[in-house]
């Protein structure tokens, strides 16, 4: 009995080994080594010999201004497309859930985005946000407001920047939420919705006291992930904006890399990917916290 | 409380194939009406064209007198318990009990009120607090029929709301069904597949077959004036057994190529079967309760040879499998056919024993060459 029980064991281990390797060859050193960077004072090309510095640099970052901007930019980011991207996405998945022909013809379309690579998108978006009143998103603003609206340089201005840096990401990240709430949609039961018509529920409620709450793990995923990725905001800024104008682009991920590789200071970029990673780290744990209680519970 | 009345209802998915073909039924006000059929005849889409969950093609039906062909569920005043419940996940039992009064705006204090009575009635106040994932599946369908009738709905709606209960719950709930439907007097349709449940259960019956109403009536009449040879094999358990048949005058015929066996039919039987003529071959319905062991040296005319397939022992009762024997087997045309008679008393024959059985023609049904009881 518990012979079998330690060769299953084994047999589980050899199974998850190459995975394992990987995990812990490209995530798990990459970090470690981090962390123990973070202590030093490595920067490269640089004359003085390596020693540890203790919190140091943790110390730094925190009163450097650009870093907290940054920090703030990404909570501003955050704060503001969690909610919207989940809101797009959960309207899109019950617009394409409904059973009609052609819908998968939209499905596809609205999860198009996501597979594009983000280079071609950062592209295309550079080029409706183009500057000028004969820039795409520019001139249709002005047909919409009867020439009210005055000419716009989004990408260059200090307050449209990462507001137009917001739109692109949630456009593209919207339509892989959409799919997730779809499977969710599609687990709850067609009974339910009988139930709840039978039993006097409008579309509104029972949307409200029968879709909703069937979708809690779903959107709580979906929130979380949607979180994590706000955090590690890069792309878009690294190509469209280059973190200004005057850092209203900056992000946490973008300056780390600014730090480590524009400026050589590998212990100062690998702190801030230590933050980084706790601020994820918290998140996730939260995420299970709620996910958990709920399986108890419910 | 209500009465529903079904008019040439249609229910057709492609236009093509008929689901639900021509249905006419009046269930009464404070009746339990049982749908009773096989696998796919479509009790569950007639339930549901009740409900208002399934639109239909063709008919009317109305209840109360008001036509409700086009009224959304929502507007009809009916509950229903659904196979699998369908309770809110999310909701604890209270709240699970409390929608459909919440949906209708009542105030709060009188949805407490009513759902602890309900919750009384059914025994499950303890279960209040609790969410369905906590509760075993006995526990499951009282909150399902707690939900149904909180709201004192005009029509009780349930589609095979035992079917997932073990067999002695099944017994249990059934029951209190029963009682609870009669406290109550609401109109409620129920539908089952399984005969039994049907018969136990219902004031009326309705058998459906491949969409058609084959017959609605008591459990009683079902059982001993079955309207054809469908429902006469579909009720009962084992069904009834058909053997071909003539009648000539007052006598039954069997018409053997020798000799044909003749049993003269009792008096009461006559009546009816006069306009039947000399040679028109019609079945003989016997129910397994027809059948007697005849004691040694005792056959009589009403007699038939057989051979035991097997038989089944079930304690009070005897369940005998057989087969016809020479000559009846080759003159009836009836091959390899077996036949089930119920014995109450104690049998000790072999497996392929030849034994004579003694027939009951009082209970005997005739239907005519398309099946239908004359
Ligand atoms: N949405 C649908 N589209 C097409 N055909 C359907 C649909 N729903 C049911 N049917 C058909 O209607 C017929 C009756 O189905 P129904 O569910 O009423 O059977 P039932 O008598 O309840 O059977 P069971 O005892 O298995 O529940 C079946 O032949 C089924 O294939
Ligand atoms: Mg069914």
């Amino acid at each position: 009995m518990n012979n079998t029980f330690r060769r299953d064991n084994r047999v589980g281990w050899l199974m998850a080994a190459p995975a394992l390797t990987g995990l812990a060859l490209f995530i798990g050193l990459p970090f470690l080594l981090a962390l123990i960077l973070s202590f030093t004072n490595l920067k490269l090309a640089s004359p003085l010999p390596l020693t540890f510095v203790g919190l140091q640099h943790y110390a730094r970052i925190l009163q450097d201004p650009v870093f907290l901007r940054a920090l703030l930019n990404n909570l501003l980011f955050a704060v503001v497309v969690v909610p919207l991207q989940t809101g797009c996405a959960l309207l899109l998945a019950l617009l394409v859930n409904r059973k009609l022909p052609g819908m998968v013809v939209f499905r596809t379309l609205f999860f198009l985005p996501v597979i594009f690579p983000f280079a071609l998108i950062s592209v295309v978006w550079m080029l409706l946000y183009a500057p000028g009143p004969n820039g795409v998103i520019n001139s249709v603003l002005e047909l919409l407001t009867f020439g009210f609206w005055q000419p716009q340089d989004f990408l260059h201005n200090q307050y449209l920047a990462l507001p137009a840096i917001m739109v692109v990401s949630i456009w593209q990240g919207a339509g892989f939420q959409m799919i997730v709430y779809l499977a969710g949609l599609q687990d709850i039961s067609e009974e339910l919705y009988e139930a709840a018509r039978l039993d006097g529920a409008n579309s509104w409620q029972q949307f409200w006291y029968v879709t909703f709450p069937c979708l809690r793990n779903t959107t709580l995923f979906v929130v979380s992930v949607t979180t994590i990725l706000s955090f590690r905001l890069f792309d878009q800024v690294q190509i469209m904006t280059k973190g200004g104008p005057l850092n209203a682009t900056a992000t946490v991920v973008f300056e780390a890399v600014r730090a480590a590789f524009e400026r050589q200071q590998i212990a100062r970029g690998s702190a801030m990917t230590v933050v980084f990673f706790i601020i994820v780290l918290c998140l996730t744990v939260f995420q299970r916290r709620m996910v958990s209680e709920d399986r108890r519970v419910g | 409380m209500a009465d529903v009345t079904i008019k040439e209802l249609v229910k057709s998915y492609d236009k093509k194939h008929l689901i639900l073909d021509h249905i006419n039924l009046e269930i009464k006000d404070g009746e339990l009406m049982v749908f009773v059929g096989p696998s796919g005849c479509g009790k569950s889409t007639l339930l549901r064209t009740i409900a208002g969950l399934e639109s239909i093609t063709d008919g009317e039906i109305s209840i109360s007198n008001r036509r409700v062909n086009n009224l959304p569920p929502q507007q009809r005043n009916i509950a229903m318990v659904f196979q699998n419940y369908a309770l809110y996940p999310h909701m604890s039992v209270r709240d699970n009990m409390s929608f459909p009064l919440r949906m209708q705006k009542m105030p709060a204090q009188e949805i407490t009120q009513q759902v602890e009575t309900v919750a009384e009635q059914l025994d499950i106040t303890r279960l209040l607090d609790k969410k369905p994932k906590q509760l075993s599946g006995g526990q499951r369908q009282r909150v399902a029929m707690g939900r149904a009738l909180v709201r004192q709905p005009e029509v009780f709606l349930m589609d095979e709301p035992l079917s997932n209960l073990d067999a002695k719950l099944r017994v249990q709930i059934r029951s209190e069904i029963a009682t609870i439907q009669r406290q109550l007097g609401v109109t409620t349709v129920y539908v089952t597949h399984d005969q039994v449940e049907a018969m136990t259960l219902g004031q009326r019956v309705a058998v459906l077959k491949d969409g058609i109403l084959q017959q609605v009536a008591p459990p009683d009449e079902l059982y001993s004036r079955p309207a054809n040879v469908f429902v006469a094999q579909f009720i009962g358990s084992p069904g009834m057994n058909i053997i071909p048949c003539r009648i000539s005058g007052d006598e039954l015929v069997l018409p053997l190529e020798k000799e044909p066996v003749c049993w003269p039919l009792p008096e009461e039987m006559r009546a009816g079967l006069e306009h039947l003529s000399r040679d028109e071959d019609i079945w003989l319905g016997l129910r397994p309760e027809a059948f007697r062991l005849s004691a040694q040296g005792q056959e009589s005319s009403l007699s038939l040879p057989c051979q035991v397939l097997d038989a089944e022992f079930l304690g009070y009762d005897t369940l005998l499998r057989f087969q016809l024997t020479a000559p009846f087997k080759t003159a009836l045309n009836i091959g390899e056919q077996t036949f089930t008679a119920r014995i109450f008393q104690q049998l000790n024959c072999a497996v392929g024993e030849n034994i004579t059985l003694n027939v009951d023609v009082r209970t005997a049904c005739f239907f005519d060459q398309s099946g239908t009881a004359v």
